[in-house]
């Protein structure tokens, strides 16, 4: 029945005009150069040193909170599913979980400057009554630590929210029948649990990356574009700090595109392997 | 060889629900005991305490006389097997059947002659590498 | 393999979240109480300074006002899509879902970017020009979220079912649509909008970069010239995204509703 089909024609056009079509824009327009014939000049710009300094500070920073956030949030989850863990705890993680991983950007910025900033609380804290001055240890929060540190914020939560329904999934039956097959705990882990459990610790480390590469706000509120990091690059040239060359913002969208698509790649295969076994 | 078990006045509750109210069971070596009941009348709960995945509120299990109550589960020595297919998903058949033996460290070679002899015995041999 | 208490290595780990991810909010507290004079506590000033600020006011509303369009916008594009989709056309569920999975690869920060680059020049001042412009992106971002939370709520209910019931009684399309599946797809649907609601009131990138003024980027602007009212605003942004989420919270404790909100920070 073809009008069948016209039910969900404004959403497909909806999305052409507003996700395709801009998506597309920034493929094809990186190719271009201020005149708008098309040339590779932008795409060689991407290789200047500021350039790929930001995105080599983007995708550390990206991983070492993809890594670090996903074994915390691997550890919390475990604390809080735990047997003799009091069951009240479980809902109260995830709600909290749920604001925490919305609550990035701007005021998640803020509320660690008033933490750890140069007259923050903690520093203030720490320097007062234990006679310890981080800032003059060589801690800033300015710095890619600083942006680490904050962006954890928002990453163990998420890893908290994906990771918490796979250990559910885990049944309790393989673990009992390990160790009723003489299998330790450390064994149990080691052959089972962990390799069970991977997929979905990668897919979601992945998850984590993509999350932190992409994030503009946080990194914006609290640096202001002092830590180079791709996204931000974007910002100065689409606000115009940089010479007025929209073509080279598209250019640098399509370097964050090409390693976000690279994740995604990685991503749903794991996705289906771990849904599989979870069954 | 076989090994005589014995449950002394084994209880167990479950918040308000008592699953076991103190059984008693004797088996001799080489004897076979069926459990019968409807649903939630405790037969699984004895099972687990045998096994060791849950411990009794009071009571004892012994095997060959001695006291097991307190012993891991890994550490029993009894096979148990289980109500849902507790298959590890991350390994094939072969590799399920094999866990066992790996765990207790048998060489490489007496591992695999002893998975085919296994799953030859219940006509399996085919199904090893799913 | 039952513990009676809980194991020690859990509470350590619980104990340290908990420092970790309340210092901050309380530091903020403590740092929106300092007295403007002194420095020190304890004074309600910032608080007083935000909410004599017209802009707090002004902002605060334009992106409730955008919020509430872009929910809007939203289920009524999605809904009826995904209605369709689960009853007549269920080949196209993989495609759609893969489309939700689009703007994980183009994230705000290049969406933003290709809107102004093809809406530029040519697109009518009523959109371009005006915040409207802002909801056209906030249902793309929205879109995998509203999506995935609709979707779950039409599994949940056996639509082919409910629409031959309600059709074999002689019920229009528009009367099915509203008063049959509408109503049992109510939680996913409150999901989805509570959700929307804490993304748009949060959402920086696009709006900077837009050259808007919503109340993200007008927190940045008082983050940027007055120290302890930013603190207060921070607490109000949290305090409206807590807001959001027990409300998904709760809606998810009725029957019919229960996909859980996941979303990066950004």
């Amino acid at each position: 029945m073809p009008y069948a089909w016209l039910g969900v024609v404004p959403f497909f056009l909806y999305a052409f005009a507003f996700l395709l079509l801009p998506a597309g824009q920034v493929l094809v327009g990186a190719f271009k150069d201020k005149d708008g014939a098309w040339s590779t000049a932008n795409i060689s710009t991407l290789f200047e040193q500021q350039y790929v300094d930001a995105f080599r500070n983007s995708i550390e920073i990206s991983l070492v909170t993809a890594v670090l956030g996903g074994i915390l949030g691997l550890c919390i989850a475990f604390a809080a599913l735990a047997d003799g863990t009091p069951r009240w705890i479980r809902p109260v993680l995830t709600t909290f979980s749920g604001v925490a991983a919305n609550f990035g950007g701007i005021p998640l910025a803020f509320a660690f400057i008033a933490t750890l900033g140069t007259i923050g609380v903690v520093t203030a804290f720490l320097r007062d009554q234990l006679g310890y001055n981080i800032y003059f240890h060589g801690f800033t929060l300015f710095s890619k630590t600083g942006i680490e540190i904050v962006y954890l914020y928002f990453q163990i939560p998420l890893m908290f929210l994906v990771i918490a329904p796979a250990i559910d999934g885990m049944k309790r039956e393989w673990r009992e029948a390990s160790s009723n097959l003489g299998a330790s705990s450390w064994q149990y882990w080691r052959h089972v649990g962990l390799p069970v459990l991977m997929p979905s610790l990668l897919g979601a480390t992945i998850l984590l990356f993509g999350n932190a590469f992409a994030a503009y706000a946080t990194a914006y509120g609290l640096t202001g574009g002092g830590v180079a990091l791709a996204p931000l690059k974007i910002g100065e040239v689409v606000s115009g700090n940089v010479l007025d060359n929209p073509h080279l913002g598209q250019a640098l969208a399509l370097g964050m595109f090409a390693v976000l698509a690279a994740a995604m790649l990685l991503y749903i295969p794991l996705q289906r392997r771990s849904a599989r076994w979870m069954r | 060889m076989a090994a005589t078990v014995e449950l002394r006045e084994l209880r167990r509750t479950f918040g308000d629900v008592p699953a076991l109210q103190g059984i008693d069971v004797s088996l001799a070596g080489g004897e076979f005991l069926s459990l019968l009941g409807p649903s939630g009348c405790g037969k699984t709960t004895a099972l687990r305490l045998v096994a060791g995945f849950d411990r009794p509120d009071s009571g004892r299990v012994l095997v060959d006389g001695k006291d097991i109550t307190s012993v891991r589960p890994s550490r029993r020595d009894m096979g148990m097997v289980f109500q849902a297919y507790s298959l590890f998903p991350n390994m094939t058949a072969a590799q399920n059947v094999e866990f066992g033996l790996r765990i207790r460290k048998l060489a490489r070679a007496a591992r695999a002659k002893r998975v085919r002899e296994l799953l030859e015995s219940v006509g399996l041999e085919q199904a090893g590498k799913r | 393999m039952r513990r009676r208490f809980i194991a020690p290595s859990s509470l350590v780990w619980l104990v340290l979240a908990a420092a970790y991810f309340l210092i901050p909010l309380v530091a903020t507290l403590l740092f929106s109480l300092r007295d403007s004079q002194t420095g020190t506590c304890c004074s309600l000033g910032a608080y007083g300074t935000i909410f004599d600020d017209p802009q707090f006011a002004k902002t605060l509303w334009l992106s409730f006002k955008l919020a509430v369009e872009t929910v809007v916008i939203s289920l009524v594009l999605f809904v009826p899509t995904v209605y369709w989709v689960h009853l007549k056309l269920p080949r196209l569920r993989p495609v759609i879902a893969s489309l939700a999975l689009l703007p994980f690869v183009v994230p705000p920060i290049v969406l933003v970017v290709g809107m102004l680059d093809v809406y530029g020049g040519w697109s009518p001042g009523w959109f371009y020009s005006t915040p409207q412009f802002l909801v056209a992106a906030y249902v793309v971002l929205a879109f995998p979220y509203v999506f995935f939370a609709l979707d779950a709520g039409f599994r949940a209910i056996d639509v082919h079912t409910l629409t031959e019931a309600s059709q074999s009684l002689g019920a229009s399309w528009r009367t099915t649509l509203g008063r049959v599946i509408i109503p049992n797809v109510r939680t996913a649907a409150l999901s989805g909008a509570l959700l929307t609601l804490a993304i748009v009131m949060g959402e920086f990138t696009i709006a900077s970069l837009a050259a808007f003024h919503t109340f993200p980027t007008y927190i940045q602007y008082v983050n940027q010239t007055q120290a302890y009212p930013a603190a207060a605003l921070t607490l109000i942004s949290f305090g409206i995204t807590w807001f959001a989420m027990l409300g998904i919270l709760v809606a998810g404790r009725r029957p019919g509703g229960r996909q859980m909100a996941m979303r990066g920070g950004g």
